[in-house]
């Protein structure tokens, strides 16, 4: 990409030349913390991402992951229209944004869906000899060279990969990595086994982009939760 | 207290058709379409986790058919550059939506569904476009 936008410019006049390059200077490098971490702290846009299998021609489902997957209709029941807790990866898909709060031995997440949060040790500590189930899973964050990994275990077997309603089970094991790119930019990948469900790992690939001109909003799932409040669906 | 203007009959419509909101499945609505309704809005609800346009359509036969569509939370729609008062009842407005599926007056509106939007008899419109910042930056998904 690089290179391409290098013979671009060459074959650009001046002004033109001056103008993209304005465009460039808007993403600097990536800040850091006073620790030399990157930093990776403000408000991100992540992008909606209600199929996390989009693309993916076959899924690698086991005989179970497919048969669950197959019957799974979000219209008799969708713990989400009941305003459960989305669980980790529903979390991560939402539409709407998402904060971090970095220290050095911790970072926060903060999201305005379900206006929740978690709080991810990056200490060095491994997770507990005993996790018990939880809706977002046990998480325990390290950095490898520039990028953050998080990795986390100890899901109940309530949740959904996504909104369109890929399975999981308690055994699922998730990898995510984030990599402040730039000043403007994260790459995140995630990296999901669950060998009840999945015959291999599944990732996606997403970019968050930096939105210092936003701020997270309030938000209730139940507040006009009309239909399940008056018990018509599910 | 002063009494929802909406009429009974769309709730029970709603009752009937089981619309799914859209923060769990969007499976009720057919999200491969945008049809245009034009109509006199008669409410606005800017609440969490969804917002809803309570519109007046007349049908071909000249009847008034009561139609109720499902958009965004608040935290959303501001940051596309809507606020409470953007609709007010008896604005005049062309809805581009996608339908339910089981053919019922009830749609959905949102971010998730580029092209759906609301447009005012003068031309002015909403939509679910960002509006906090010049866009510069590069989001494409890898």
């Amino acid at each position: 990409m690089r290179i391409l936008v290098l013979v671009l410019l060459a074959a650009l006049p001046l002004a033109a030349q001056n103008a993209a390059k304005k465009v460039e200077d808007a993403s600097g490098p990536a800040p850091r913390a006073a620790d030399g971490k990157p930093s990776l702290s403000g408000v991100w846009e992540i992008p909606y991402t209600p199929n996390m299998l989009r693309g993916v021609a076959k899924p690698p489902f086991t005989v179970w992951g497919e048969q669950d997957f197959k019957s799974y209709d979000a219209e008799k029941f969708d713990y989400a229209a009941n305003c459960l807790p989305l669980g980790w990866t529903r979390l991560m898909n939402t539409p709407m944004p998402m904060e971090i709060m970095q220290e050095p031995n911790r970072i926060a997440v903060l999201f305005e869906a379900w206006q929740t949060y978690k709080v991810i040790p990056t200490d060095g500590r491994d997770h507990p000899k005993r996790v018990d189930p939880t809706w977002a899973g046990n998480s325990v964050g390290h950095w490898e060279g520039d990028t953050l990994v998080i990795d986390t275990i100890g899901f109940n077997d309530r949740t959904r990969l996504d909104t369109i309603g890929h399975p999981h089970s308690d055994q699922m094991h998730t990898i995510e990595r984030l990599t402040r790119t730039d000043s403007k930019h994260i790459a995140y990948e995630i990296t999901v086994t669950d060998p009840k469900v999945y015959t291999d790992p599944i990732t996606n690939k997403r970019v968050f982009t930096l939105r210092p001109d936003w701020e997270l909003m309030e938000y209730s799932c139940e507040e006009n939760n009309k239909d399940v409040r008056e018990g018509h669906i599910k | 207290m002063k009494k929802s203007a909406r009429p009974l009959a769309l709730v029970a419509l709603l009752v009937s058709a089981g619309v799914l909101f859209a923060h769990h499945g969007n499976s009720a609505y057919d999200e491969t379409v945008r049809v245009p309704i034009k109509g006199t809005v008669t409410e606005f609800i800017w609440t969490n986790p969804h917002s809803q346009i309570y519109l007046d359509v007349k049908d071909s036969s000249g009847k008034v058919v009561k139609w109720g569509i499902e958009t965004n939370s608040p935290g959303i729609l501001t940051r596309a550059g809507w606020t409470r008062r953007s609709l007010k009842a008896g604005d005049e407005v062309t809805i581009t939506l996608c339908p339910a599926k089981n053919g019922q007056p009830v749609a959905y509106i949102g971010s998730g569904d580029p092209g759906t939007k609301v447009v005012f008899a003068d031309g002015r419109q909403l939509d679910f476009v960002d509006k906090t910042v010049e866009k510069t930056v590069d989001k494409t998904v890898p």
